[in-house]
């Protein structure tokens, strides 16, 4: 019966084993060669994701804004409908409302960047005061709950032909993942003067590196 | 006379006496040193050194009056970089690299009139990394977040220095600092 190493545990003839020199060296080479693909596979690049919101979306009313104090209601969430890339293994949750969460599937310290493209806003005798981008950590197990904010970038002035008609707010957050309920939301808010039924964004992206493996 | 590869396996020349399984147990157990330890190697270099802390009580800001936040939660640190209970305002790089480092903050707003700006500053040590500035408001708060990437050495440590330039007091409520090693 061979012994096997300590760490790895290749087999290696014992003095007692019967004198069969090819196997033995074959079966070193397989167990080295099995144990060698399997490290590879786990040499890769920083494991990353992406997701992206496509379609324009228009946000709940513009007198719902509240920033101020937690907890975050699940409204101001909004939606993505692809997934550019995907090296992480994240499930892209419902993108109806009360959800639109993005969980990554294994544990880790993650680091996140939002953006959200924001174009001006077109209805005559409205003044936007206010617009924000934020990532949360929301709870997939729990999808309209409250979540907690990593972090958020605001803007005390609106989009304007200043800004070629369209700003993109973008936002880095970073925070650690549990691979089973925790999730990534992105929130857009915005406060207008007087109020308005809803503000229509474009584009809007999510990018996740994980940087830890536990 | 037995030979080593440059990675260290030991192998028989032709000339040895033949002692198949003690060089066969030679040669694996030289393996499985090597391969051991390029697994270590390989997990250190996936669990890259990462710390985050945070704080949610508010922290009072004088007007134009520049200040080093503090926090009071430490949600992960697998690289010993925080220590609150030492020093409630920093982290402390244990290890020499390139770090993603990200700042955020929230001011919430004194009614006061000039707003004013809100800045917030990256310090490495008691230099300036970076910083963001934006226009406060006098009726809703104002978020600030930074992220960038700097080279750091052991014992290097990160502040996050905030100003705000309203007539009055106001507070920063949530903030967080986390840094990252992402290089060597």
């Amino acid at each position: 019966m061979p012994a096997l190493t300590p760490n790895r545990l290749y087999p290696y003839s014992i003095p007692t084993d019967p004198t069969n020199i090819p196997g033995a060296i074959q079966a070193l080479a397989e167990a080295v060669d099995d144990d060698v693909c399997v490290l590879l596979n786990q040499v890769m690049g920083r494991p990353v994701a992406q997701f992206r919101g496509t379609a324009s979306f228009v946000t709940p009313s513009t007198s719902l804004v509240d920033i101020a104090i937690p907890p975050y209601p699940a409204f101001f969430r909004v939606p993505f409908d692809t997934v550019d890339f995907d090296t992480i293994g994240c499930t892209m949750q419902s993108q109806e409302p009360e959800n639109r969460l993005i969980r990554p599937n294994f544990p880790g310290f993650y680091f996140a960047v939002a953006t959200i493209y924001v174009p001006t806003i077109t209805l005559a005798g409205v003044n936007v005061d206010f617009m924000d981008t934020q990532v949360h950590r929301g709870n997939s197990a729990t999808p309209a709950l409250a979540t907690t904010r990593l972090s958020g970038a605001s803007h005390n002035i609106g989009a304007s032909a200043d800004d070629r008609n369209v700003r993109v707010l973008s936002v880095g957050a970073s925070g650690f993942m549990n691979g089973t309920t925790d999730s990534f939301a992105v929130e857009f808010r915005a406060d207008t003067t007087p109020n308005v039924a809803g503000y229509e964004i474009s584009t809007r992206t999510l990018t996740i590196l994980k940087m830890t493996q536990s | 006379m037995p030979q080593n590869t440059p990675r260290g396996y030991t192998y028989p020349l032709y000339s040895d006496p033949a002692n198949f399984p003690a060089q066969i147990q030679d040669l694996a157990q030289d393996i499985d040193l090597d391969v051991q330890s390029i697994v270590t190697s390989t997990t250190a270099a996936l669990n890259s050194k990462s710390a985050r802390v945070s704080a949610s009580a508010d922290f009072l800001m004088p007007a134009s009056t520049d200040q080093f936040l503090t926090f009071a939660v430490e949600e992960y640190d697998n690289g010993a970089m925080a220590n609150l209970g030492v020093n409630n305002d920093r982290l402390t790089i244990t290890e020499n690299g390139i770090y993603l480092v990200q700042l955020d903050c929230l001011f919430d707003f004194n009614g006061a009139i000039p707003t004013g700006g809100r800045r917030i500053v990256m310090m490495h040590n008691a230099a300036t990394i970076s910083h963001d500035t934006r226009r406060g408001a006098s009726d809703r708060p104002t978020q600030s977040s930074l992220t960038t990437l700097w080279r750091f050495v052991a014992t290097d440590f990160i502040r996050f220095r905030a100003c705000q330039s309203s007539v009055g007091a106001l507070n920063v409520r949530t903030r967080s600092m986390s840094a990252v090693k992402v290089a060597d």
